[in-house]
């Protein structure tokens, strides 16, 4: 089958005073139609960067697409015109964010923000009250009690799990095919957190979405995805189904991160975290970008280390993978290189 | 295990207090003196205060400043001999506008001086230790900041008297109340930020966490302000000037000239368009200054 | 609502009694005499003593200052030495011209600061925005009694493209007075050549009067726009498809309009203090140039009565906008 969602080779550079900063290297991703993917990784890995990017949401400047290409259905998105992309976001791929709180304009109704953008969404085909249908559809849908009186609320009226509900009504009244979900449940208190997520286990299902799901959480996207893209600064590093990355993850961050989860049978106390920081992104090393926290570093780690297949649907961009090069290999590539 | 010379770019801490490195002073200078209005002001103002250094040697025509009459070569055009051409009396305009720069940093400085004085003291009661007392401070700024300054100077110096010591004093008296609502407010918020706290819970006294945790954050607001507040008192001044409430001819200043050169217009526009852009130039520096005070010492702009 | 016009009603007399304290203080406190200062410069002994028992400058401090009050509360604002009259009667003269040049000088200042501080923010950092940022630092920093000068000397008497001053020609009839605004006065009237020459008459000084507001409004309204387009809100609001001119000029400026509303007070305010100095360039027979001149000759208790009487409007702009603020933004009416 087709990929829904493929990008090929991403970079993406952020312009600031201090210089270069690499956010993006060279990330390829595809997505087929109806998979929910999970894209795992810490604060400022670059996962949100990375789908805002290819829906033309990140300001430029600062930021620049260096080299790459996103094709959405076959159709290439960097380059397109404003007004286009506008039109793809609204209806073929929907947004929800991190933060209900501040993603819903604090001085409209909510009605009317989902009116104007289910108006948006259709082009301006619809008018109001046929909009109105549409979005009062759809706040019974995310399952709201009493939806007119949510409908002719202001967001500050309702509780963070509401405007969530709210947010994911506004994303999926176009019916589009892809959802990005980036880190839609962060900010909620944990049983909201697993109301929303089975409503968007629910609503993958029913609608026959395609979903990305952005978290710095495995056990959130384990509950919801079939399959995982972990990233590290600005790369990814390993990319599997989901219940391969739990029994038998390769990349050592991949397992830092299961190492990082709590679990029930295990005292909080026993979470291992990772020593150390992201790497400087304004100078990143050329080779391996974990390497500087790794246990297993080995020197062949500072040449660039691509990211292949060990399984099938299992990549990983590490020299622990199975069958990858020896460190005799590795040292004459070291010699080429100089 | 963990290297430690890889440098943590974590843009997140960028906010946080720390003690001002290396690379932050650095980086302050660079982004400072990467504007080119940033640049602009600083100049101005270092032209400005060259000239109130050293005007007096500067002036090609010094005792013209004090009075001096030379009714024989007034009104004169500009020109080689007199750049800003010369006033109703022959004095020449350049030298008393380069000599009136004194006066006019002496009414900036004192203004702002005696605002901070007043100002920030009064600030930093009301924000720490709150109460009856902070509610009167407070109130009463209230009420000062209601009434446009410039009529309450006005009103002041209707009472004491024309003249540019009362002038100054009355500017004086209605500029603080900005000062308490700045500092009253940034102390009121550092008050409940964590490392505040934290040092309470520590033990720390009241005056150590005033002069440890609350005035040095203070600094960097009250040092913008005060720097665009040096402009607007000299505005404020050559106002009061113009109307003349303040200096009175012949001292050289700028607002009293013009108010002067006022009744020798069209034909003599010289007498007052020279002193006008004196003003402009020099409050314009000390706003541009401000400004790019502001970018580089408030973290909330970067 | 009606709670909270009630509860600022209340506020603002403490305030205005606060400022008669302070008007008080300053006639009473300065060095001086105060039946001397109100009797005017060129009173005799004689007059200066009969002023002091009139007006009570005989009594102690408080009852002085409760007899003060009690004047102010009956519309007694002693008498000018400079116009000979009752200071209520000129007051009442001189308002309505200076409302109306300050309230035409705000809606210059607000008709092009708030769209040049959108399209500034816009287009951050582009020539526009360089050029529209020159205009609002000279605009904070040019004296406005000067810029009114050199208006006057250039396009005035120069080119004559616009009257000296004034606010009719003199040989223009007032037209009956209703709100004593003339322009509004001509238009209810249906004098629309009077209104429009009321208006032409304003133009100048207005513009003078309206620079420093019209530069204020523009920084704030772009730094207010540059915060509001990187909110989240938009963020989402652009992922769901909704075009930039809806996004900027509704989504956005509904949002930034806020905190302009303040800085639009506290200008109206510095406004008023302003006519002080450009109703003298233009000669516009306002409450400014009134002040003026009081002040110069001395004149006391015209200064103090103008100083309550502008110290008064800025409070009533302040209420206007605080209401504003509560119609605008959901957040705050709820609070009410």
């Amino acid at each position: 089958m087709d990929s829904l969602l493929d990008i090929r080779n991403l970079s993406l550079v952020f312009d600031t005073f201090d210089g270069t900063y690499h956010a993006i290297d060279d990330v390829s991703l595809s997505l087929k139609p109806g998979e929910a993917l999970g894209l795992v990784g810490e604060t400022g890995c670059g996962k949100s960067v990375l789908t805002r990017a290819a829906f033309g949401l990140v300001p430029s400047p600062p930021a620049r697409i260096t080299q790459g290409s996103v094709k959405l259905d076959g159709m290439e998105l960097l380059g397109l015109t404003d007004r286009a992309l506008r039109q793809v976001r609204g209806r073929q791929v929907a947004m929800i964010f991190q933060d209900p709180m501040t993603y819903l304009n604090p001085v409209f109704k909510v009605g009317t923000q989902l009116v104007d953008a289910i108006r948006a969404q259709h082009g301006g085909a619809i008018d109001r009250k046929a909009a109105r249908e549409i979005a009062l559809d759809m706040l019974e849908k995310v399952h709201l009690p009493n939806p007119l009186r949510q409908f002719n609320s202001y967001p500050h009226e309702l509780s963070g799990g509401m405007r969530q509900r709210i947010l994911i009504a506004m994303a999926l009244a176009a019916r589009p095919k892809l959802l990005i979900a980036d880190e839609p449940t962060t900010a909620l208190d944990v049983t909201i957190q697993a109301q929303i997520l089975d409503l968007m286990a629910e609503l993958v299902d029913d609608m026959n979405l395609s979903m990305i799901m952005i978290s710095h959480d495995l056990g959130v996207v384990a509950q919801v995805c079939s399959r995982v893209a972990v990233m590290y600064a600005g790369k990814i590093v390993e990319d599997a189904p989901i219940r391969e990355i739990f029994e038998t993850p390769v990349h050592p961050y991949t397992k830092g991160l299961l190492g990082a989860l709590p679990h029930p049978f295990r005292p909080a106390d026993d979470l291992e975290s990772i020593p150390g920081n992201l790497p400087d992104l304004l100078d990143p090393p050329p080779g391996c970008r974990f390497a500087g926290r790794c246990t297993f570093r080995r020197p062949e780690c500072d040449a660039p280390i691509p990211l292949a297949e060990i399984a099938p649907r299992h990549s990983v961009a590490c020299v622990l993978r199975p069958g990858a090069v020896t460190p005799a290999v590795a040292a004459t590539k070291d010699l080429n290189h100089a | 295990m963990t290297d430690s010379n890889i440098t943590a770019t974590d843009l997140r801490t960028a906010g946080k207090p720390a003690p001002k490195s290396f690379r932050e002073t650095r980086r302050m200078i660079r982004t400072y003196s990467r504007s080119f209005s940033s640049m602009l002001g600083l100049a101005l103002v270092a032209l400005f205060l060259f000239v109130a250094l050293f005007g007096p040697w500067l002036a090609p025509y010094p005792e013209d400043a004090y009075g001096a009459v030379n009714f024989d070569i007034k009104l004169l055009p500009p020109s080689p001999d007199h750049w800003f051409g010369t006033d109703q009396v022959g004095s020449d305009i350049l030298s008393r506008v380069l000599i009136g720069a004194r006066t006019t940093l002496q009414i900036g400085l004192t203004v702002t001086g005696i605002a901070v004085l007043i100002g920030v003291p009064l600030g930093l009661m009301a924000g720490m230790v709150g109460g009856w007392l902070a509610e009167t401070i407070m109130r009463v700024t209230d009420i000062f900041l209601s009434i446009p300054g410039l009529i309450l100077a006005i009103a002041i110096v209707g009472a004491l008297g024309p003249g540019i010591l009362n002038a100054m004093l009355a500017l004086s008296l209605v500029w603080w109340p900005g000062y308490v609502r700045l500092v009253q407010a940034k102390t009121l918020s550092l008050r409940n930020e964590t490392y505040v706290d934290a040092a309470r819970a520590l033990g720390a006294g009241p005056f150590r966490i005033l002069f440890v945790h609350v005035l040095p954050n203070c600094l960097s607001p009250i040092v913008v302000k005060a720097s665009m507040d040096m402009g607007m008192a000299i505005l404020g001044a050559a106002s009061l000037g113009f109307l003349g409430l303040g200096a009175q001819p012949p001292y050289p200043e700028w607002g009293a000239m013009i108010s002067t050169g006022r009744a020798y217009l069209p034909d003599w526009w010289w007498c007052s368009f020279f002193p006008g852009m004196a003003i402009y130039l020099t409050v314009l520096g000390f706003n541009l200054l401000g400004d790019g005070l502001r970018d580089v010492l408030d973290p909330h702009q970067r | 609502m009606l709670k909270l016009i009630a509860k600022r009603m209340g506020l603002m007399v403490v305030m205005l009694l606060g400022l008669a304290v302070i008007t008080f203080t300053i006639a009473n406190v300065a060095p001086g005499d105060p039946a001397r200062l109100a009797a005017g410069p060129d009173a005799n002994q004689a007059m200066v003593e009969q002023i002091r028992v009139e007006r009570g400058f005989d009594r102690p401090l408080p009852v002085r200052f409760v007899l003060y009050v009690d004047q102010l509360l009956h519309g007694d604002f002693g008498s000018s030495v400079y116009t000979g009259r009752p200071v209520a009667r000129d007051i009442a003269q001189f308002l309505p011209a200076t409302v109306e040049l300050v309230l035409f000088s705000i809606s210059i200042a607000i008709v092009l600061g708030v769209p040049l501080g959108v399209i500034a923010a816009v287009r951050q950092n582009k020539p526009i925005d360089h050029a529209i940022r020159l205009l609002s630092v000279s605009g904070v920093a040019l004296p406005m009694f000067w810029l009114g000068l050199m208006l006057q000397w250039y396009l005035a008497l120069d080119l004559g493209l616009f009257p000296l001053g004034g606010r009719l020609g003199i040989f223009t009839d007032v037209p009956e007075p209703i709100t004593g605004m003339i322009s509004i006065d001509a238009l209810l009237r249906g004098q629309f050549a009077v209104a429009g020459e009321a208006l032409w008459h304003m133009v100048l000084p207005a513009t003078a009067l309206s620079f420093p507001a019209l530069a204020a409004i523009i920084r704030v309204n772009r730094a207010e726009m540059l915060e509001v387009l990187g909110r989240d809100y938009v963020t989402n609001a652009r992922a769901q498809g909704i075009g930039p001119w809806r996004i900027i000029a509704v989504y956005s400026l509904k949002n930034a309009i806020l905190p302009t509303l303040a800085m639009i007070g506290l200008r109206f305010g510095w406004m008023l203090g302003g006519t002080v100095l450009v109703e003298g360039v233009f000669d516009f027979p306002g409450l400014g140039l009134y002040a003026a001149k009081a002040a110069v000759s001395s004149d006391f208790e015209p200064i103090m009565a103008v100083t309550l009487t502008l110290g008064a409007a800025f409070m009533l702009i302040n209420l206007v906008i605080d209401l504003l603020y509560a119609v605008l933004d959901p957040r705050v009416r709820n609070q009410i």
